[in-house]
């Protein structure tokens, strides 16, 4: 199972892969989430509600369901290296 | 007139650039057939010419996953539409330029003659960001400004340049190269539907069955061409705004400096606003604010409206001969008036603070905080501001959802938001609430009635979520439900934002619904003044006899008059015709005119009671309280105040909607009658069936 940003910890980095829904996928793309972009999850909600995160610098809140559909890699393809924890290259 | 269209995703800050560009100029309309606000405002150009301003609705793109966007496309995949636009300027925040630029990429597609206006720029100084406008000009081939719609710096630029390109309106060339397979679907579509632009007729291969626009004959015709053809519809869109990014992200690389964002304001304020366990607390407390501001300032003007009605009625009365139409006059249209205008107030105090919450960018972290707890309740984050203000009033609660995305969750909020015990249930409470409970302390520190108030905001409260379930399975939803959203940054509010937001929001109220509460409100004075001739005459010399046999002073005749007329009138009629059915929930039929005068707004209920138990001039709570525990039933001498029959009366009142303004407002918002109706029986269902229950359990 490859990781998704729902199972990413708190303050943690990841590099977004792939979208499991077209629908989703859809909408955050025009949003500028795309395959590549750094997701870091900055704290989840009250109520075990949805996540907020940062992507490429961008603060961004979805739902779980929507998280979950979101699939990434711990490594960066820039660098070529896992960098978990570090803070994201800036772009 | 041309037009000119302001285009930019969510949170660009178009709104301020519109202000700016429109001055006050500016009116509100729906795009039609949607609920989905089209701002429109005048702008004079410096060569005298004067255009037309639309302000479109905030969208990421032309492949619309909500309404706001579907808006966008419909008008801009229409050449014919009547808001297409001559000349577009595209509002991007330049704080967040890599991910704000596709709609602008598209646009340049569809041969829009299109500016690029970079906004927030006097922001991007202090975030070290450094953006070549010249290298932007050069690769998009438009115009590219940098501006501020928060200090206007470089408005008057961006207005020069409007000027210029509608002089000479040169496209620009496509920024998007279509795939072999696109193209030839492009090719035929234009063949079919006779469009001359290739990303125009790409989108109609996308969209033609959503697009009002395209006939039935064109879509049956595009739909065998795609099938006919390899066209994946949402994968090309995929892989379209995939290509565009590519294209943008080597662009900006070489067009724009950043230095690398460290921790910034907006992330230490969220540390604390959306904390796990201080953001709800903090979001109550804001809240509370507000309740208190919407129930506790807008007392003041409420009280000098009314007060200023109440005076004008009765010079009115003096100056104009007695007869009908000065009744008609002071009772129908000058109350009716002040029934409008005395809830501007807290329309106006609402807005003001919802609307500052909106501008510095809270409420779209209160839509993430309560987002799970309310989608359990078929409702949106939104929805906890409009359901906790309605606990002041529903009218402008109704008002504020505007703001939710998904209709379904829009309609739910708006059918239980009256369910909330609003401002004016309190009179009603007050006078009722003593026949239950006696007035005393428990426990050394609660009073007993406070504890029974409380009781009754709790079971609006539990009702109202009770009911939005119920509503949650049984309606319809139309499109899908996100969260998916941008955090905008926090930043100071517009003023003229804010300004602009309450004048809208008032004047709608005042217009729109005001039409509905004047009529309403003249029937309901019709149906309390007039009566079968006869019994209304019966009723005058009846109030005379007795007044004399009793010797009662001028002021008690008066209202002796009064209570023996409303009884002889219409509405007198209509209690009495109504008492059986009201009989079970323990009412008479002197309850029966108030529940149906009482429909103009629930206070009146005490007026209305004060009137028939003709004590009309002392409109104290105490009085009416002590003559409300006096009457007694005809015939057996039993009180007709019990606490089975008050009780019964309280849980009416928090069911019920007994309230023209909101249903005026829910026509208005939902725009159909169908909601505001159903809303209306199924309340009075409930109301009905609350009060069956109690009466029978305790009588």
């Amino acid at each position: 199972m490859p990781l998704s940003i729902f199972d990413m910890q708190e303050g943690s980095n990841g590099w977004v892969l792939d979208f499991e829904d077209d629908l989703i996928a859809g909408r955050l793309l025009s949003m500028g989430v795309l395959p590549g972009s750094v997701v870091k999850v900055i704290r989840r909600a009250p109520f075990s509600g949805g996540l907020y995160v940062k992507v490429d610098g961008t603060n961004m809140v979805m739902r779980c369901s929507e998280a979950k559909r979101i699939l990434l890699t711990t490594k960066d393809p820039a660098l070529g290296s896992g960098v978990n924890g570090q803070a994201p290259a800036s772009g | 007139m041309r037009k000119i269209a302001l285009i930019g995703n969510p949170n660009s800050g178009k709104s301020s650039v519109f202000n700016h560009l429109t001055g006050l100029r500016q009116k509100v309309a729906n795009f039609p057939g949607v609920t989905v606000e089209k701002k429109v405002g005048k702008m004079r150009l410096s060569d005298g010419e004067e255009v037309t301003i639309v302000d479109f609705p905030g969208a990421y793109s032309l492949y619309p996953t909500s309404e706001d966007e579907r808006v966008v496309l419909r008008v801009l995949a229409n050449p014919d539409d009547e808001d297409f636009p001559d000349v577009a300027v595209y509002i991007a925040d330049v704080t967040h330029l890599e991910k704000h630029l596709l709609l602008f990429t598209q646009l340049i597609d569809l041969g829009i003659p299109t500016i690029l206006a970079l906004n927030m720029s006097d922001l991007a100084g202090k975030e070290g960001l450094e953006v070549k406008t010249e290298a932007l000009e050069r690769v998009f081939g438009t115009k590219v400004l940098n501006i501020s719609g928060r200090t206007g710096q470089n408005v008057a630029a961006l207005k020069s340049a409007i000027g210029e390109l509608l002089r000479n309106p040169a496209p620009a060339t496509a920024f998007y190269e279509p795939s072999e397979n696109e193209k030839k679907i492009i090719s035929a579509v234009k063949a079919e539907a006779g469009v001359s632009n290739d990303y125009h007729a790409l989108l109609l291969a996308h969209h033609h069955q959503m697009l009002p626009s395209v006939n039935a004959a064109q879509k049956e015709a595009i739909s065998t061409l795609c099938e006919a053809s390899d066209f994946p519809s949402l994968r090309l869109q995929i892989d379209e705004t995939m290509a565009r990014f590519r294209k943008l992200g080597g662009i900006l690389q070489k067009a724009m400096k950043r230095q690398r964002r460290g921790v910034s304001l907006t992330d230490k304020i969220d540390r604390l606003l959306t904390h796990r366990v201080f953001a709800p607390l903090i979001f109550f407390i804001i809240m509370f604010f507000v309740f208190q501001a919407i129930y506790a300032w807008a007392e003041m003007p409420m009280n000098w409206i009314e007060n200023g009605f109440a005076a004008l009625s009765s010079l009115v009365k003096e100056t104009l001969p007695a007869g009908w139409f000065t009744d008609l006059l002071t009772e129908g249209i000058i109350t009716g008036l002040g029934g409008i205008l005395v809830f501007v107030p807290q329309i106006a105090i609402l807005f003001f603070l919802i609307t500052l919450l909106e501008e510095v960018g809270y409420m779209a972290r209160a839509v993430f905080i309560f987002d799970k707890l309310m989608q359990q309740f078929g409702m949106n984050g939104r929805s906890v501001v409009a359901l906790i203000s309605g606990g002041a009033c529903a009218v402008p609660a109704i008002m504020s959802t505007r703001t939710i995305g998904v209709w379904k969750e829009r309609l739910i909020t708006i059918l239980v938001t009256p369910l909330i015990s609003c401002s004016a249930r309190i009179p009603v409470y007050t006078v009722l609430i003593g026949f239950v409970v006696p007035e005393k302390a428990v426990f050394g520190l609660f009073n007993l009635q406070g504890l029974a108030f409380m009781g009754l905001y709790l079971l609006g409260i539990v009702m109202s979520l009770l009911v939005a379930l119920v509503f949650k399975y049984f309606l319809k939803s139309t499109s899908g439900s996100w969260l998916m959203m941008e955090l905008p940054s926090y930043k100071m509010p517009d003023w003229l934002n804010v300004w602009q937001t309450i004048k809208e929001k008032t004047g709608a109220f005042i217009w729109e619904a005001g039409k509905v509460i004047m009529m309403i409100s003249i029937v309901l004075w019709a149906l309390a003044s007039y009566g079968p001739a006869q019994d209304m005459q019966q009723a005058e010399t009846l109030a005379e006899q007795h007044a004399a046999e009793q010797n009662l002073d001028e002021q008690a005749t008066a209202d002796l008059l009064a209570a023996y007329k409303i009884e002889a009138s219409y509405a007198g009629h209509l209690g009495k015709f109504l008492e059986p059915a009201i009989e079970p929930l323990g009412f008479d039929w002197k309850i029966g005119i108030a529940l149906i005068t009482s429909f103009a707004a629930r206070e009146v209920f005490v007026a209305t009671m004060a009137t028939i138990y003709s004590i009309g001039s002392a409109e104290d709570e105490v009085t009416i309280h002590d003559r409300l525990s006096a009457a007694v039933r005809p015939g057996t001498g039993e009180k007709v105040y019990t606490p089975a029959t008050a009780l019964s009366l309280l849980i009416f009142y928090v069911f019920a909607l007994q309230c023209m303004s909101t249903l005026a407002v829910v026509k208005r918002e939902t725009g159909s009658w169908k909601w505001p109706l159903l809303q209306f029986l199924f309340m009075g269902l409930l109301a009905y069936l609350g009060s069956l229950i109690t009466y029978q359990m305790m009588g």
